[in-house]
């Protein structure tokens, strides 16, 4: 640790690099500020800034890059704009919007800048690469859906070296390699676990020497092939020790360094060429760097050539960080993340739930398990730990929907990177409370035929039991029947929506057999009816300008979705930080909420769940770590869990929240 | 048993000198099984750097000019006899060193110990004879731990108190010294290994284990279950050194106090929190598995 000091010392200057939509004065540190700064007050520095909590709420910055002459790019892609700034977050122009035309975006997820600075866009939602001049001016384009040799499904990573530009096509599990002007070159990969296979190869990143890392997410490897697709080696393994991985994500090669981010340790490792592991990023988790640059699921990373100036994209706090350190990034990060184990749930909460009844499930994305509670109170007792990583029966790659249905006692989980449906049984006990999940049967594999998923997402129970599952890359929703036939029929396959790019969840209303996509990027809610007829839209901006702000009914970033048995429709907006409600008509009748960590305010709500028999609404508040329960009208029930940075006792989420205690709404 | 933390030939190697009593028994050889019989674990040493830093040209040359070597060579080795006249380079090297290592294997497997006093307390109990005063109450006690609250059993189970298999128990070597990644980076230089038991000099291609063995997450610094037999005599332990004596082991058991950061529970390596009186117990019960070698005359 006396070392790791020292190289702070070293920094010439580290900022906390925010990028604001509007006008707003960012936030600038410079050197002198250093040894005045007190961090941390709080986890999540944007919550307590009050009044401008709005300065940031666009950006969930994904894809990076820096240029030698600290020119940093950011692909904003929440709003589809990539951002042009300097290191110290001052934003020097920005371009881009969402749609399917030249020079527009869906969801993009990957960002590359070559040796002139232009810049290589993988535009996921779209499913094509943009490539742009260091202005923002449009160069080309090229890719578009399928599964042919030169289409691409969700292309995320993106890299360039001289010749030629690397994409990996993420939903087809390989790697693309094109010239710079778009002419498929070659493609090598496909699914699976073996050296010349990838599971969700993200990250990519190239030497200049003509090899190519290739972060194979869920696999937990790095890959080195040759610019030829020829594999030369492999290395790392599922953990958290050093030279370990845990979802690694980002990718960056400067000066023989590989620096490698990975989500699931929130941590940045360093590896030389050949694989040997060179140093980690917060080996020491019991103490706090003083300058606050903890990572925090650390999605993108980027290092200029020169290896002088480095970027960290953290999407969940809204933040990118750059340093401009003389030796390396050693130390100047801290992992964290065995603090949220001091929480009282030491649980944190997904983008995922379930309620039925007085059975609720929640994701539990951390350790790629569900949490399976008995609700019969409004503060949830965790009953068990379903799962945990791996590909065997009863086991997840990123859980990703969960759904029970009750009356049959059964609990289907969408098991997305081993692309298939986990059925489980509930049991109960002589009170009639759950009491266990055991493992039935795992339903479907890798693939686009029929009964075949490619990364399963949300599931909708029907009320005649059927499970429609978002088949997400495959662009349809397939139903399982009670008798769990292998060949479904493939109920929704929504070419007319043409939407599913860019849509997150759905679900279906059972009193008028309507269908409600969350059209998350664009952003609002498309109606359609069981032929994917369009009959409404909620929540979509119609007053432009500044009044736009006003328009209460509006989204910005929806991200999940539960309906109740009146067909009211409940979204969680994920950016706006609220509940919104609408009527069965499509009118806007209230929202709550509130960027916060205290109670009836949320930080990234991401997962809602209608209990039908109780009349409760079951909030994932995301960023907080925790649960909330509210009832229909929006009056706070309960909260259950608790990540860290609350300032709220934890006694108050072992027992109920009592009435006069809570905040005047 | 050198004694030493870490193992000193020419060199200073990374790891402890595992013990070669009962060595015959393991599975795996070396502390990361990067051998998988006991003649391959034979083969390295003689040129590693760090240990012998000799070399097989002059192993060769050793046998070649001394002719008791010679003669008791080919007399043991009638198949693939060793000919002054064919020269280092042209000889089947492999088959050299295959049979040198299966020569120290030979002795090594009479590095047998059965005579421990747990032995006899063991046979007294299964033949129903008198088994007073054989162990102490305190070290019954021990034994009580040792297969009870402190779920030694887990992993050194068997005659040879080892499962013989690989398992990461936490030691800060994981976090100290990140390049050895122990099972997990063996795995794949064995399957590869020429002189592996699937390979060509193999004498009983039916054993497969080599062949089903699979690189995994789990490997990663993963070490052998080494056997407790004679543990009080061969300090200090851990395949780092790491720990001076058979108390601190327990103490790291109990507590897990210095240990490497667990960020996805292994629920075996949860604190046993033994009272002075258990682990004064288990490490009364564990001398009391030392016995004696008795070596046949050649």
């Amino acid at each position: 640790m006396k070392n790791s000091l020292h190289s702070i010392s070293t920094i010439f200057f580290a900022v906390i690099l925010t990028i604001s939509q509007a006008v707003h004065a960012c936030p600038i540190v410079g050197a002198a500020d250093i040894a005045n700064m007190t961090f941390p007050k709080t986890q999540y520095p944007f919550i307590e800034s009050g009044s401008q909590v709005n300065q940031f709420s666009y950006i969930e910055p994904l894809g990076a890059a820096v240029s030698d002459r600290a020119r940093v790019y950011i692909l904003d892609s929440i709003n589809s704009k990539v951002r042009i700034s300097n290191l110290e977050g001052k934003e020097l122009k920005n371009f881009g919007k969402v749609g399917k035309d030249a020079g527009m975006f869906v969801a993009p997820k990957g960002l590359a800048i070559d040796s002139k600075e232009d810049i290589y866009i993988a535009d996921s939602g779209n499913h094509r690469i943009q490539r742009f001049d260091k202005s923002g001016r449009f160069i080309a384009q090229w890719g578009s859906y399928g599964y042919g040799d030169s289409e691409l499904i969700n292309p995320t990573g993106i890299a360039v070296d001289t010749q030629f530009v690397y994409v990996a096509d993420t939903g087809k599990n390989r790697i693309v390699v094109f010239n710079k002007s778009g002419k498929f070159i070659r493609a090598f990969g496909e699914y699976g676990a073996a050296d010349k296979q990838f599971n969700q190869p993200v990250g990519l990143a190239t030497d200049g020497y003509g090899s190519l890392y290739v972060a194979d997410s869920q696999n937990n490897k790095i890959k080195k092939f040759s610019r030829d697709g020829k594999f030369y080696n492999a290395w790392g393994a599922r953990g958290s020790l050093p030279g370990q991985l845990s979802t690694p994500f980002g990718l960056a090669y400067a000066q023989g360094l590989l620096y490698v981010s990975e989500l699931g340790n929130h941590r940045i490792q360093t590896f030389r060429a050949g694989g040997k592991f060179e140093a980690l990023f917060g080996e020491q988790p019991n103490q706090i760097n003083p300058l606050d640059i903890r990572l925090h699921y650390p999605a993108s990373l980027a290092v200029s050539p020169n290896g002088k100036y480095k970027v960290a994209c953290q999407p969940l706090l809204i933040r990118c960080q750059s340093y401009a350190l003389e030796a390396t990034l050693h130390a100047s990060t801290m992992e964290d993340s065995a603090r949220w184990e001091q929480g009282v749930t030491r649980h944190q909460y997904g983008s995922g739930i379930a309620v039925d009844g007085d059975i609720l499930a929640v994701l539990y994305p951390e350790e790629h398990a569900v949490l399976l509670f008995d609700a019969s109170t409004n503060k949830p007792r965790l009953v068990q730990v379903i799962g945990g990583y791996g590909s065997n029966a009863g086991r997840f790659k990123n859980p990703s929907g969960v759904v029970i249905n009750a009356a049959k006692n059964l609990l289907y989980i969408s098991d997305a990177h081993n692309h298939r449906v986990q059925i489980f049984s509930l049991q109960r006990n002589k009170h009639n409370k759950v009491a266990s999940a055991n493992f039935k049967l795992a339903y479907g594999q890798y693939g686009s035929g029929a009964g075949e998923f490619n990364e399963p997402s949300t599931l909708v129970k029907r009320a005649n039991g059927d499970v429609l599952v978002m088949d997400s890359l495959n662009n349809r929703v397939q139903a399982i029947n009670l008798n769990f036939d292998a060949n479904p029929k493939a109920t929704l396959v929504n070419h007319q929506l043409n939407i599913f790019s860019s849509v997150l969840a759905f679900s279906a209303s059972a009193k008028a057999d309507e269908f409600y996509w969350l059209d998350t990027y664009r952003p609002k809610v498309v109606i359609s009816d069981s032929a994917s007829v369009v009959k409404g839209v909620l929540g979509a901006r119609t007053v432009e300008g500044r009044q736009r702000q006003a328009q209460v009914d509006r989204l910005v970033f929806p991200a999940g979705i539960a309906i109740d048995d009146n067909a009211n429709v409940y979204i969680a907006d994920a950016v706006a930080q609220k509940i919104k409600k609408f009527d069965a008509g499509g009118s806007f009748i209230k929202q709550w909420g509130g960027w916060g960590g205290k109670l009836e305010e949320f930080y990234k709500p991401k997962s809602i769940a209608v209990d039908a028999q109780k009349e409760r609404l079951f909030v994932i508040d995301y960023g907080n770590n925790r649960g909330q329960v509210f009832d229909y009208s929006g009056t706070l029930l309960g909260a259950f869990g608790i990540g860290h940075a609350m300032d709220i006792a934890p006694e108050l989420f072992l027992s109920e929240v009592k009435t006069q205690e809570k905040p005047e709404s | 048993m050198d004694g030493k933390t870490l193992a000193a030939g020419v060199g200073i190697g990374s790891r402890n000198t595992p013990t070669l009593i009962n060595a015959a028994m393991q599975r795996w050889f070396f502390l990361d099984g990067r051998a998988d019989s006991l003649w391959l674990q034979a083969v390295s040493p003689i040129e590693s750097k760090l240990e012998m830093g000799s070399s097989w040209q002059k192993v060769h040359r050793l046998f070649i000019r001394d002719d008791n070597l010679l003669t008791a060579y080919n007399a043991v080795f009638t198949q693939t006899p060793l000919l002054p006249k064919v020269p280092y380079f042209k000889m089947d090297k492999n088959r050299f060193k295959a049979n040198i290592g299966k020569a120290i294997a030979a002795f090594e497997m009479d590095l047998i110990q059965f005579n421990s006093r747990f032995d006899r307390y063991v046979h007294a109990v299964v033949n129903g004879e008198d088994k007073q005063n054989i162990l102490s109450a305190n070290e019954l006690r021990g034994l009580k731990v040792f297969i009870g609250k402190g779920q030694c059993i887990q992993c050194h189970s068997g005659a040879n108190f080892s499962d013989g298999e690989f398992h990461n128990i936490r030691l800060l070597a994981a976090v100290n010294n990140p390049q050895d990644s122990g099972r997990y980076g063996v795995v794949a230089g064995l399957k590869q290994n020429p002189l592996n038991t699937l390979g060509a000099y193999s004498d009983d291609a039916t054993i497969k284990k080599t062949q089903y063995l699979q690189q995994s997450a789990s490997q990663w610094a993963a070490f052998k279950t080494p056997t407790l037999r004679n543990i009080a005599s061969t300090a200090p332990y851990m395949h780092d050194g790491s720990m001076a004596t058979l108390r601190d082991v327990i103490a790291h058991y109990s507590t897990f106090a210095n240990a490497a950061p667990d960020h996805h529970k292994n629920p075996l390596l949860t604190p046993l929190n033994l009272t002075e009186v258990e682990m004064t117990a288990l490490e009364a019960f564990l001398q009391t598995l030392s016995g004696t070698i008795a070596l046949p005359t050649y």
